[in-house]
């Protein structure tokens, strides 16, 4: 937009002048032709017609010599200053396009220059910024995703508002009343989002026998360890994996800690 | 129908849609039937939370203004601006404003009391909130299924977008034909345009069919009459399936009847329940606010599912937590008795009763709230037995079935099931006749989407087709021909304009009976229609059929083009389109010339 404007302006001052000059040029010759011309057929000028260029001279008299005159001055002027006329428009053509070309190659250069100036600057510090701001939001979606899982605990068992009860003032029979409830939603939300199973199928006090190339991710030794596995061992605690594990898609929100958005019922 | 690489199902409930598929590009063995899938439908579980989920809640809420501009009620994909959210999400936050929540679209979408196509829904909304016709409701839900799917299945290619799959919409058996018109309709605006109507007790049974493999033939036999049991969150549905011998000596099936539109359903067991609790809480003076009563309903539905599993506990506790910072001073405890539920649920829902009961009529209140025409007598079974004693055999004696396939969420209690069955045997035994089995459902809750699916490859010749045709016989008034008395209104008769069962692309013509229109003005036509009446033929005209057991359902119209004819004779033609909906055409009887009558979608005056 801005840049059609600048070439618009720019390229119609450079016409502007040109025709000016132009137009002054060819005003001049006809001033200067039209005085000459006053000056031969002035009374008492003999009608004597010189043309620079043209080695003859005529004498006009009778119309017989206009036509003559014409004659010789259409096959000879054009043959001599015509093609010089032709060449000075060629050439002020020529300096036309010139001019016109380096000013809109000046703009064009500009118009090109100014994206690859954002870029570097993108490139520059802005890419800094990018990064950085989308490190942020990456930051914020792993901190909402953490926080998913406690806030789906809150929102189907009401968990947190259980953390933050003082139990000390109330009979167990209450407590116990309101735990019920609350392991229920929640082993429902854990079932639904983990659905655990034990990492070791077997019963707790069996006998299991620990491989060689064991992960110790999955298997914590306890007790008299020494030397290499083979292990055997009485299995203590069967474990927990998850044998689902849906990620749900979050969208980006203005606070990923919010965990339980606090309620206000409107009257 | 397209060809599309997808035979999908969808299973449009009144509380729940689920999506099921084959892929009939998965290579497999010569007669072998596609594998068919479960499509998980992404929706919103939480502010800003996209979750898969088996079924999509068949809920609405009515967003505004504050909601649309912040992003948490954004979906992965663009949606055209929809001014509502579907699934869970949608349930769960209308139940704290239930003023922007919009339930049972379905339900609504064949309430001939109102007009289903102006705005109407959320019902009951003082708000100044922008509302569905009951129309629009259904097309939101299945533009979310179909924008589900195009995000989910056709991301990279457009041919595998589900408006280019061959779709099968199940609907309740007792949909008449302006429900379905309305339903077909729905789906056009949602873009779906290529769609075929099915049964859902048809569906839940292709459903066993598919579950069973080539087995089903050796658990049914020639003679059996299946009774298809689909009690859902909303509605119950009952068809009568008879299984017969062809002449290749192979069985083949027929939908015999289909029962009436019963809103009532799983829904109501819950509420009832609910409110027996709080009931028993008022006398100890404790009274519930509308939070806690929706945890109330909320633990009661756990509590009925756990004491009505096979191998329960006499008793369950319900507890509603404290609201805020006293969850526990604030925790109310109850303990719900099995004694209870069974006196609630079973004897409330599923009484033990004879067949020649019949539901109790509209209660004596006199005026009854404006709405959802709930049913007055919740008696499921009650219900039943008249469904059952209205199909009767060449005697005149009810037939009774020989199997019966549940299925819905109800269903899923072994409790309600074992019920049921021993009322079906009772009425057996009480008719001295043969005996009645129970054939086993694949899932409750899946079943239908999952057999429309079946339907779909069974349509493409590669399955078995249960034959059905029309689930009710259509009728048109006539004038009686007696003469006119000044100051009486002239009695009409009922002419029988299509049978019950006729077939899907067929077509009938009352060729004998005339009737002269008049050119360039509208012209209207009562219709009626009855699901007991299986015996009318075409052209049979019934007196007094008001109380024949056919009902008044609508008025078709049209307006005739022409100038100065007059009067045009033409013969009536109704035909049942591939899709499944009713066309009504007005044939002249000198030329060529056909007028389609539209269904009028409007409340009767």
């Amino acid at each position: 937009m801005n840049a059609t404007k600048a070439y618009a302006t720019k390229s119609f001052t450079v016409i502007v002048l040109f025709m000016l000059i132009i137009g002054g040029a060819v005003s001049a010759g006809i001033f200067f032709g039209l005085k000459k011309l006053a000056l031969i057929f002035a009374p008492g000028s003999a009608g004597i017609i010189t043309i620079p260029g043209i080695n003859e001279t005529f004498t006009i008299q009778t119309l017989a010599d206009l036509v003559h005159f014409l004659e010789i001055a259409t096959t000879q002027y054009i043959a001599y200053i015509g093609i010089f006329t032709v060449l000075v428009f060629l050439v002020l053509g020529l300096i036309l396009w010139v001019l016109l070309k380096s000013s809109v190659g000046s703009l064009l250069k500009t118009l090109a220059s100014m994206p690859a100036d954002k870029k570097g600057r993108e490139r520059g510090e802005g890419a800094k910024k990018k990064d950085f701001a989308e490190k942020r939001l990456e930051q914020e979606r792993q901190k909402r995703l953490f926080l998913h899982f406690i806030s789906v605990l809150q929102r189907e068992g009401r968990l947190l508002d259980f953390f933050a009860e003082e139990l000390s003032g109330y009979d167990d029979d209450q407590i116990g009343a309101a735990v019920r409830s609350i392991q229920e939603d929640c082993k429902k939300s854990v079932d639904k989002y983990l659905s655990l199973v034990p990492v070791i199928d077997k019963e707790e006090g069996d006998t299991v026998d620990v491989e060689p190339g064991f992960d110790p991710n999955a298997i914590t030794l306890t007790g008299n360890v020494s030397g290499e596995p083979p292990f055997t061992g009485v299995l203590r605690h069967r474990g927990w994996k998850a044998a689902k594990n849906e990620v749900p898609k979050l969208s980006d929100v203005q606070d990923a800690s919010i965990v339980a958005p606090a309620e206000v019922e409107v009257e | 129908m397209k060809e599309g690489r997808y035979i999908v199902g969808i299973d449009l409930g009144t509380t729940n849609c689920v999506v099921a598929y084959s892929d009939m590009q998965v290579e497999r063995a010569p007669r072998e039937m596609a594998k068919i899938n479960l499509f998980r439908v992404p929706q919103l579980t939480g502010p800003g939370v996209v979750e898969l989920r088996d079924s999509l809640p068949s809920f609405l809420y009515v967003k505004e203004g504050h909601e649309d501009a912040s992003n948490s009620l954004e979906l992965p994909w663009q949606e055209e601006d929809t001014v509502t959210v579907a699934g869970e999400f949608a349930r769960e936050r209308g139940a704290e404003v239930p003023h922007k929540l919009i339930s049972s679209a379905k339900s609504w979408l064949c309430n001939s009391a109102v007009d289903r196509e102006t705005p109407i829904l959320p019902w009951d909304t003082t708000k100044d909130i922008e509302k569905l016709s009951p129309v629009q409701a259904s097309c939101a839900l299945l533009r979310h299924i179909k924008n589900a799917w195009n995000h989910e299945m056709a991301a990279d290619d457009t041919d595998l977008c589900l408006e280019n799959q061959a779709i099968y919409l199940t609907v309740p058996a007792s949909f008449d034909a302006v429900a379905r018109e309305l339903t077909v309709k729905s789906a056009q605006m949602a873009g779906l345009k290529d769609i075929v109507l099915i049964e859902e007790p048809q569906s839940a049974f292709y459903a066993w069919i598919d579950k069973a493999g080539d087995d089903w033939r050796d658990q049914v036999e020639k003679g059996d009459l299946v009774l298809v049991c689909d009690i859902g969150g909303g509605t119950s549905d009952f068809s009568l399936i008879e299984v017969n011998e062809g002449e290749d000596s192979l069985l083949n099936l027929e939908r015999v009847a289909v029962g009436n539109h019963l809103l009532v359903g799983g829904d109501n067991l819950d509420l009832t329940l609910s409110y027996f609790l709080a009931a028993k809480l008022r006398e100890k003076k404790k009274k519930l606010d509308a939070w806690q009563m929706r945890g109330l309903v909320h633990s009661c539905r756990k509590a009925k599912e756990n004491l009505f599993s096979s191998e329960g506990a006499d008793e369950y506790p319900v507890t509603v937590l404290g609201r805020g910072s006293s969850l526990i001073k604030g925790t109310i405890k109850l303990s719900l008795k099995l004694a209870d539920v069974q006196q609630v649920v079973l004897d409330g829902f599923f009484p033990a009763c004879s067949l020649d009961d019949k539901p109790a009529g509209s209660s004596a209140t006199g005026m009854k709230e404006f709405g959802l025409s709930y049913e007055s007598d919740p008696a499921i079974t009650r219900h039943l037995a008249q469904f059952i004693s209205s199909h009767t055999d060449d005697q005149g004696n009810p037939r009774l079935p020989t199997a019966v396939v549940f299925n819905g969420g109800v269903m899923k209690s072994p409790l309600i099931r074992e019920r049921v069955l021993d009322v079906l045997k009772q009425w057996h035994s009480a008719a001295g006749s043969g005996e009645i089995r129970q054939i086993n459902a694949v899932d409750f809750d899946l079943s239908v989407a999952w057999g429309a699916s079946y339907y779909g490859q069974a349509a493409r010749g590669e399955g078995i087709k249960i034959r059905g045709g029309l689930g009710m016989s259509y009728y048109m008034t006539i004038e009686a021909a007696m003469p006119a008395i000044p100051g009486l209104a002239m009695p009409t008769r009922a002419l029988c304009i299509a049978p019950f069962g006729m077939e899907d692309g067929s077509q009938a013509e009352s060729k004998d009976r005339l009737f002269n229109l008049v050119v360039g003005e509208k012209v209207t036509f009562d219709i009626m229609s009855s699901p007991n009446r299986p015996d009318d033929q075409l052209g049979d005209v019934i007196d007094n059929w008001e109380d024949m057991g056919i009902t008044g359902l609508t008025s078709i119209e049209t307006e005739l083009e022409g100038t100065d004819e007059g009067f045009i004779p033409v013969t009536f033609e109704v035909k049942v389109t591939e899709i499944g909906t009713l066309e009504f055409w007005a044939c002249s009887r000198d030329d060529d010339r056909k007028w389609r009558l539209e269904l009028n979608v409007r409340p009767k005056v």
